[in-house]
């Protein structure tokens, strides 16, 4: 990627939104030279807010500082209006939401009636939301009395803005010619492919040029001496056959080269693909959690799979391809005025219009396209949406109706690429009557010449050059429509090598540590030391969490969704790295753990068990591949799974199709659990295991589990807190906090505790049901 | 729901639902914001909890429309696009430049996200941000608008 000059997300700011990268200097400068003190009064965090209280556009820049909350209101002549209150005086932040404009509201007392004005009243846009709802998120915690933790002002504020452009776009280039480059760059292992490849096409193409230079000269110097009677037909049918036998060893050597340089470059365009595959593939394995979170799977399902077979198309045929129209463009030309540099001077000058017409063409064709893609569109959001919900229009009698959908958007697409269909049906007989009248043009100049009655345009023509020249001119079709499409092409290939690269150039953001602790057998002690996260670096989901379990517990996480048992899980498996405070595992930083050796001894069992592709055997076997058929069995049998599995008609081998499809949810989570009991692990996780199940496969879950807990720290989810009763130890996590904590029976003997609100809630529920 | 005698914007900058028995601080949600605008507008209390419906807004006393019809507009305003001066493509991004009545604005959109039509013949354009660009009528853009936005219209 050294080649490659990247976007920044100042660039990005700069290119694409009409507001500035940073904080003006001069602005930074007002807000801090004028505190009090100056070292510890930097700035914490700014945003801009772009509208105005008309809704008009405008920049009013939030910031806050250590000690302040300034509002600089920018005046028409790009000077600023400073406001500042300290930061303690704030009582209450407000955040309300519209459409397109947002509003925040500061209150220096709690405007409980609704008298209290304001201390500040901001409009703002979606593109400073997330900036602005940081800050909001900080003003919270100093009206709340915590402490305002130190942060890169600049690089949230870059963050903020960008990001969503960002994410809408694969990696950002300034250049795409080094794009290119780079993506040349793995053809470098296969360098006397290339050279052979690249040699056997140039040779293809020059080779090209000999028939008809052969053929002219038959023709001026055998055929019409002999037939004019200049020479003795007996002296020169040598000379003829061997012009002919000339041209037969030229075609076959041409073939010859043909097949050398389709088979070289075909194979190395797999070759190159593969390569990109693995390594995208590879790389994919080593990316965080949060990439995934990022990205669609669909997407990048499309760069492993679509985007480089698009590139294998560019580098077996597409760079080939131009090199070798460019080069017949030009030898064409150099021959073409070597035999007549006046007839060859029409040929050639209409060429680089030709293939403007044909780029401008393309362009018009793009439009064509984006219309006829937004139709397709519509038509498979059709699709998309009946066939998967094909039991609800069954259901609602709907099947006229969407039937009638489908026929009108089937129509339209239909319509759209008529259009197309009519525009390069009219553009190309077009551009074919273009160098056919270049053609006739030579004719019109040529004639003359040739029957001798005028000189006008040049000397005597010979017959055989001028048929020579006509062979020539056929040959200008071809290339004519590769150059025009260059830009095609290179588009193509540079957008699918975009989005192939951007994987390959994230970095993963959880990794180990330069020289990390391998534990080989873990005792299972977990302590949670004032733990602190956030997905988004700003708004924190788990605060300052502390708690210990000793190896063998079994711990129960409940409390209301979304108040952070999942992160803790996914802190606890590292799918992400806490941002504050640690995690010790057997007294060690679970950062300072080999990633490899602490997950092959944690297991984890979801709400919605994840089946691969493949037998129940495989999906068994995923955590210990060299299980032996005995240890299989026996995990099935623990997870009470054997019995469901043995009667399937092909057993351990039955396929269960993609993500388990053809097993009953129920029967995929043992599945599961067997896969968990076969992995051993030192640390269980279960997730919600029972919640998705009734009441007899809850049962049978339910045994198997309390046997797969046996001996190993456990932490369990459960929104049925019935299934926790066995636990040794309950964690109430509400709001990223640890809440309440201990066993069923001490926290029911608090009534006013959430535990107990919750179990009182479940219960009556029970009983109305 | 509880029965809503009047709105008013206070001092503290929000809108105040009086019900019968207290004031409360709402946000509103037009329930059909493209579909039928003037109609059917939730308040709704910090929480997201529904605490009054206005069916239509006639209903209420003069000084309370004027307060909504004032919230309403900060509430449901989106970018109007007057005019189009340029949709180019860009590394995977839709940019268009525009002039809205607020000035001129540039956004951005993902290539595959298409304009929304709208049941008065409108478009709605969400860019990559979340800011919603509504082009009221297709037909009344200038003839340079139009064709830069032809592909995009059906």
């Amino acid at each position: 990627m050294d080649s490659e000059r990247r976007f920044n997300d100042s660039d990005i700011i700069e290119r694409y939104t009409d507001q500035p990268s940073r904080l003006p200097e001069s602005l930074r400068r007002a807000i801090v030279d004028q505190q009090t003190t100056d070292a510890s009064h930097g700035i914490v965090a700014y945003a801009l807010a772009d509208l105005d209280e008309r809704l008009a556009l405008a920049r009013s820049w939030l910031a806050l500082s250590t000690s302040e909350v300034v509002i600089a209101k920018e005046r028409a002549n790009g000077s600023h209006e400073l406001t500042r209150f300290a930061r303690d005086g704030l009582a209450k932040v407000e955040l309300s939401s519209g459409l397109s404009c947002h509003v925040l509201r500061l209150y220096g007392e709690s405007p409980a009636v609704g008298s209290a004005a304001p201390l500040c009243e901001l409009r703002f846009t979606h593109r400073q939301r997330r900036c602005m709802e940081g800050i909001a998120f900080l003003l919270e915690q100093v009206a709340g009395g915590k402490p305002l933790e130190t942060r890169d002002a600049d690089a949230a504020y870059l963050q903020g803005v960008a990001q969503p452009i960002r994410e809408a776009q694969a990696l950002v280039s300034t250049r795409r010619l080094a794009v290119v480059w780079r993506l040349l760059s793995y053809l470098k292992p296969y360098k006397t492919r290339v050279i052979w490849g690249m040699s056997a096409a140039t040779l293809v193409t020059l080779l090209a040029l000999v028939p008809p230079f052969l053929t002219g000269h038959l023709v001026d110097e055998v055929i019409r001496p002999v037939q004019d009677g200049r020479l003795r037909a007996a002296d020169v049918v040598h000379v003829a056959w061997l012009a002919v036998l000339g041209i037969a060893v030229v075609h076959a050597v041409s073939k010859l080269c043909v097949w050398l340089r389709l088979r070289l470059l075909a194979v190395l365009g797999e070759l190159v693909a593969r390569d990109l595959r693995d390594e995208l593939f590879a790389h994919l394995q080593q990316l965080s959690m949060s990439f995934y979170s990022r990205k669609k799977t669909g997407s990048l399902i499309t760069r492993v799979s679509s985007d480089t077979d698009r590139l294998w198309e560019f580098l077996a045929f597409g760079v080939v391809e131009v090199t070798l129209s460019l080069v017949s463009l030009l030898g064409l030309a150099t021959v073409l005025i070597y035999l007549d540099w006046r007839l060859g001077l029409v040929m050639a000058l209409p060429v680089p219009l030709m293939c403007l017409a044909i780029h401008l063409h393309g362009s018009g064709m793009n439009r064509l396209f984006t219309r006829a893609f937004r139709k397709w569109s519509r038509l498979t959001d059709v699709l998309s949406d009946t066939i998967p919900g094909m039991r609800v229009v069954k259901a609602f009698n709907q099947e006229t109706r969407e039937n009638s959908r489908f026929n009108q958007r089937n129509a339209d697409v239909v319509s759209e690429f008529n259009r197309i269909h009519a525009s390069w049906t009219g553009f190309w007989p077009a551009l074919m009557l273009a160098l056919e009248a270049t053609v006739v043009c030579v004719w019109v100049l040529a004639l003359p010449r040739l029957l001798g009655t005028s000189h006008a345009f040049g000397p005597a023509l010979t017959l055989g050059k001028f048929v020579s020249f006509l062979l020539y001119t056929t040959m200008f079709v071809y290339p004519v429509e590769i150059m025009g499409q260059v830009a095609r092409i290179m588009h193509r290939a540079t957008s699918s090598a975009h989005r192939v690269f951007e994987v390959l150039d994230t970095q993963p953001e959880v990794v180990d540590d330069p020289t990390p602790v391998r534990l080989e057998s873990l005792r299972g002690d977990v302590e949670f030391e004032r733990v602190t996260f956030a997905y988004d670096g700003v708004r924190q989901v788990v605060k300052g969490l502390s708690f210990k379990v000793e190896p063998g517990e079994l711990i129960g996480l409940v409390g209301p969704s979304g108040g952070g048992k999942t992160t803790l899980i996914n802190l606890l498996t590292r799918f992400y790295d806490v941002t504050g405070g640690r995690i010790l595992i057997d007294g060690v930083d679970l950062r300072k753990l080999e990633s490899g050796s602490y997950r092959e001894q944690v297991g984890i069992v979801l709400q919605e068990p994840y089946l691969f592709h493949g037998s129940v055997l495989e999906n068994i076997r995923y955590g210990a591949p060299d299980a032996s058929f005995d240890e299989v069995i026996a995990a099935a049998r623990v997870a009470n799974a054997h019995d469901f599995i043995s009667r399937l008609p092909h057993g351990y081998d039955t396929v269960v199709g993609e993500r388990g499809h053809t097993l009953s949810g129920g029967e995929r989570q043992r599945v599961s659990i067997a896969r968990a009991v076969l992995k051993n692990p030192r640390i269980l996780i279960l997730d919600e295991a029972t919640s998705s199940v009734d009441t007899e496969t809850e049962r049978k879950i339910q045994e198997a589990m309390d046997r797969l807990v046996a001996g190993r720290t456990v932490f369990a989810i459960a929104h049925r807190l019935s299934t926790l009763r066995k636990a040794d130890r309950l964690l109430v996590i509400e709001d990223g906090n640890l809440v309440e904590h201990g066993t069923h029976a001490e926290l029911l003997a608090n009534p006013n505790g959430i535990y107990t609100k919750l179990h009182r809630l479940q219960q009556e529920l029970h009983e109305a049901a | 729901m509880t029965h809503l005698t009047r709105l008013e914007k206070r001092r503290d900058g929000r809108l105040w639902a009086l019900l019968a028995e207290r004031a409360v601080p709402v946000k509103l949600r037009r329930c059909f914001p493209w579909t039928f605008p003037e109609r059917y507008i939730s308040l709704q209390t910090e929480q997201n909890e529904e605490l009054a419906f206005i069916s239509d807004p006639k209903e209420l006393d003069a000084f309370s429309q004027a307060a909504l019809a004032q919230a309403l507009s900060e509430a449901g305003f989106v970018f109007l696009i007057l005019r189009v001066y340029s949709v180019e493509e860009d590394f995977e991004l839709r940019c268009f430049k525009v002039e809205t009545p607020q000035g001129p604005r540039a956004f951005q959109t993902a290539l595959d996200a298409w304009p929304r039509e709208t049941p008065d013949g409108g478009l709605l354009i969400e860019d990559v941000a979340g800011d919603v660009f509504r082009i009221e009528n297709p037909d009344e853009l200038d003839a340079e608008s139009r064709e830069l936005v032809w592909e995009l219209v059906d």
